[in-house]
């Protein structure tokens, strides 16, 4: 018996040595990548030793990130954690829950510290503005209108309380909150209205909401849109946060309009990359990592939009991500839009308030992104 | 630097062993020179400054331990050199560990408001100072030679498997394989298997049962439940086992790797029948260190019974403030004390006639509750989570949080708390004897799965339209 025992202890020693070997040389002669396409990110690079920077542990801490950064198979170890964590029975990982139905859904937020200020900071801008038509639409997050989509056990926010407070503040400043939660909730029962693996809500999605929404403000609709997919293969932000293999890519589809439906061109100016374009969609940043950057080549801090409307009507529109995949179906609606991305934004709203005319002025934010934001009421203060 | 790091793996442990094993064995100087430095770069990686206080706790103890020699060659008895000693050994592990909690205290009590700061503490202080005092103990008892090598005396106190977090290795132990020790692939190979277990039992369990702890203690009080309560204090009980444990068994693993061999220091606690014999499984170097230069000396069991309580309480109340500078760990430990003694005196004949598994069940209730003294910052938290977990307070038996936690950490927990028995272990050893392959597999598995685990903790996606 002790012969077969030190049989096995001398082939563990063996197969010990020869991982470590192997592993060591493979580490040594690997190309070091300098960025990660998996994690969108510049990879640590091998720091330069001085005494200096040893004794302060700079070079340790470089060190350590830098080994972990170059480790040979780096992104296929990443998956098998991942793929153990599922085995394991875990429904969440860095604020991202693995749903029904290959979903992926961001937790949901409360309202954060800031939230009150943020409020406050709207209503005060309504005050100053008397006589502008204001609307709020707040959309929904995923794990609210595709809650029958969240495992059992997995426990969210009340978003809708959260929600709906805040409509009843911006209802008695009469700015009109946009709801658009049933309208989402219809739409789920035939369509795809958020991406199984990214934060935003789909093409599809947005589309209801802007339907929903005519009559509030006012506009009609008459332009009718093919619907044409770009991509197929889409990953987004939640796959990558979380680590999750859902097991099912998403497709973006972006909205053409139809030809004699009454669709103008529009013009589409970027005042931060100078670009000046009747092209809306950006398809060259499909084959990038955040292909939902097709949406007007993702977010900038202010971009204008003019199309050939007589109405008269000037939008501002203060918005986040979400309203990337909205703006073409407004731009049908008003003669000018100036879309501003409080986030990015370091310009004078006031100035650009009378100096353009504005006559309604949309703020278009998810919840989850509203709740924790503080860009907004900086920009809405200065 | 530590065990469980991909640097300390991949790279460390792979250049040490090269070189270590290039020196032919009978140039165990060079061998030993290898290992010390090696040993100084893996305490002084991430915080070099401290290692100096290393370097001179060894030469202070390696002197000291001559004059003791000396002093006793010429008929003295050394004790003065021996008190001197142990006083500097002791100020310096009270300066860096339990000078802030003293004047905290001193200003609490007093309601003062002096000023102090509250140095770093020195990685692995507490094990090598207690490391140090049993060689200075011993040559003092003449239990042990005296060291004339001071190289060799260092290298015994900053050895690097065992330097950080023990097991605590007294120097009579080692003396001999300083000199001499013994390579065979077989124990090579047995200490990488210790090794890769050990690895595993840190990476795998304990960072789970850590996490699982920790969204428990997160969780707000309209969020908490009787059953939530247990859950957490059975994911810290499994959590410290395995961390700690897995501690060890790296470092006997690696001192096997580097030809020493170093006591067991856990056989298995989480079995046992009684406190009394948790502790003769538990933290094994610890608790033996605790009798042989305290308890005994103070006069062990061989006194009247009111010392005897005393001695008792005395050794328990400094195995907690061992443990870290907070009253819980006084507590904890004193809690023990007043267990053992009720066991000691009122309660065994009791235990004997209970079913095994009723007095599994007593010993594994008591230490849980021990662990909530310890894995919490304050006594008042303590004392709140002990009130939830025995339906102090208004809490609901269990709620959706409960369920939320059962179902995603259910498989985890039972696992764990299969591993922690001694079947599984002794199983795979048996089953490996007829099929090496199975376990290699096994092994090589844990490996793997422990390494995409720790590659994983550096994975940090940038997310795009978030700032």
């Amino acid at each position: 018996m002790s012969t077969n025992r030190q049989r096995f202890n001398k082939l563990c020693a063996i197969c010990f040595i020869a991982v470590l070997a192997l592993v060591f040389l493979g580490n040594l002669f690997m190309k070091d990548r300098s960025f990660s396409s998996e994690e969108n990110r510049v990879l640590q690079e091998m720091p330069r030793l001085s005494p200096s920077l040893y004794l302060s542990g700079r070079y340790e801490t470089k060190l350590d990130s830098y080994v972990n950064d170059q480790f040979i198979f780096r992104d296929r170890l990443i998956r098998v954690k991942a793929a153990q964590d599922m085995t394991l029975g875990a429904l969440v990982s860095n604020g991202v829950i693995r749903g029904k139905d290959h979903y992926l859904m961001e937790e949901l937020a409360v309202p954060g510290r800031s939230f009150q200020e943020t409020q406050a900071a709207v209503l005060a801008f309504r005050k100053k503005y008397p006589g502008k038509r204001m609307y709020f639409l707040l959309a929904p997050n995923a794990a609210n209108i595709l809650s029958d989509k969240l495992p059992a056990a997995v426990q969210v926010a009340d978003q809708n309380g959260a929600m709906d407070a805040f409509f009843r503040q911006l209802r008695k400043s009469s700015i009109t909150p946009l709801d658009v939660r049933t309208p989402l909730q219809e739409a789920a029962k035939s369509t795809q209205v958020y991406y199984r693996t990214d934060h935003h809500w789909t093409t599809e999605g947005a589309y209801a909401a802007y339907k929903s929404i005519l009559s509030a403000m006012k506009i009609t609709d008459t332009v009718r849109y093919d619907r044409e997919t770009v991509k197929n293969d889409f990953r987004g932000t939640l796959a990558s946060k979380s680590g999750f293999p859902n097991g099912l890519n998403d497709s973006i589809t972006i909205f053409l309009p139809r030809d004699h439906t009454g669709a103008r061109n529009s013009i589409f100016f970027f005042s931060d990359t100078k670009e000046k374009t009747t092209d809306f969609y950006q398809l060259k940043h499909l084959s990038e990592k955040d292909a939902y950057q097709v949406f007007g080549g993702g977010n900038h801090p202010s971009y204008t939009v003019e199309t050939p409307r007589r109405n008269g009507r000037v939008l501002l529109l203060l918005k986040d991500s979400y309203a990337n995949c909205f703006v073409p179906f407004l731009a049908q609606d008003f003669r000018k839009i100036i879309v501003v991305d409080p986030r990015y934004y370091f310009g004078n709203l006031n100035t650009l308030m009378t100096s353009q005319g504005v006559t309604d002025v949309l703020f278009l934010y998810n919840a989850n992104t509203l709740f924790q934001d503080t860009a907004l009421k900086m920009a809405l203060a200065g | 630097m530590l065990f469980s790091s991909i640097l300390f793996i991949f790279y460390f442990l792979p250049i040490v062993l090269a070189v270590y094993f290039l020196i032919p064995a009978r140039f165990i100087r060079a061998r030993n020179g290898v290992l010390l430095l090696a040993s100084l770069i893996f305490y002084s990686w991430g915080e070099p400054v401290y290692v100096f206080l290393m370097i001179y706790s060894a030469f202070f103890n390696y002197y000291l331990a001559l004059c003791i020699h000396e002093e006793k060659k010429k008929g003295g008895t050394g004790r003065r050199n021996l008190a001197f000693a142990v006083i500097v050994d002791l100020f310096i592990l009270s300066f860096f560990k339990y000078y802030g909690f003293l004047m905290g205290n001193i200003n609490h009590l007093f309601g003062l408001h002096l000023h102090y700061t509250q140095l770093a503490l020195p990685i692995g202080i507490s094990f090598y100072t207690f490391q140090a005092m049993s060689y200075i103990f011993d040559v003092y008892r003449g239990t042990t030679t005296v060291q004339k090598n001071p190289l060799r005396f260092a290298l015994y106190l900053s050895l690097f498997p065992q330097l950080i977090a023990g097991p605590i290795v007294k120097y009579r132990d080692v003396a001999e394989q300083l000199d001499h020790r013994e390579t065979t692939l077989e124990g090579f190979g047995y200490g990488a298997s210790r090794f890769v277990f050990g690895l595993g039992k840190k990476v795998l369990l304990a960072n789970a049962f850590g996490a699982l702890f920790k969204s428990v203690t997160a969780l707000p009080d309209s969020k908490l439940s009787v059953v939530t309560a247990w859950l957490g204090a059975l994911a810290y009980t499994l959590q410290i086992y395995f961390d700690f444990s897995g501690y060890s068994d790296m470092a006997i693993g690696l001192g096997r790797m580097f030809c020493f061999e170093f006591l067991e220091n856990f056989r298995y606690p989480y079995i046992s029948q009684s406190v009394t014999e948790f502790w003769r499984r538990w933290h094994i170097s610890l608790s033996s260190w605790f009798r042989e230069y305290v308890y005994i000396p103070l006069g062990g069991n061989r006194v009247s019974v009111p010392r005897h309580l005393l001695n008792l309480l005395i050794v328990w109340g400094l195995t907690g403030l061992w443990h870290g500078a907070s009253w819980n760990f006084v507590i904890w430990g004193l809690y023990y004390g007043v267990i053992l003694i009720l066991e000691k005196y009122l309660l065994r004949n009791r235990l004997e006639k209970l079913p095994a598994w009723a007095r599994h069940l007593y010993t594994m209730v008591i230490v849980t509750i021990g662990w909530v003294f310890f894995s919490r910052d304050s006594l008042a938290s303590a004392w709140q989570t002990i009130g939830i977990m025995f339906g102090n307070g208004a809490f609901p038996f269990a709620d959706g949080t409960t369920f939320y936690l059962l179902r995603t950490n259910l498989i985890l927990l039972i696992l764990g708390i299969f591993l922690s028995s001694s079947r599984p272990i002794r199983a795979f050893r048996r089953r490996t004897e007829d099929q090496p392959i199975f376990g290699i597999i096994c092994l090589g598995g844990i490996l793997l799965l422990s390494t995409a685990s720790l590659i994983f903790s550096s994975y940090n996606p940038f997310l795009y339209f978030r700032f």
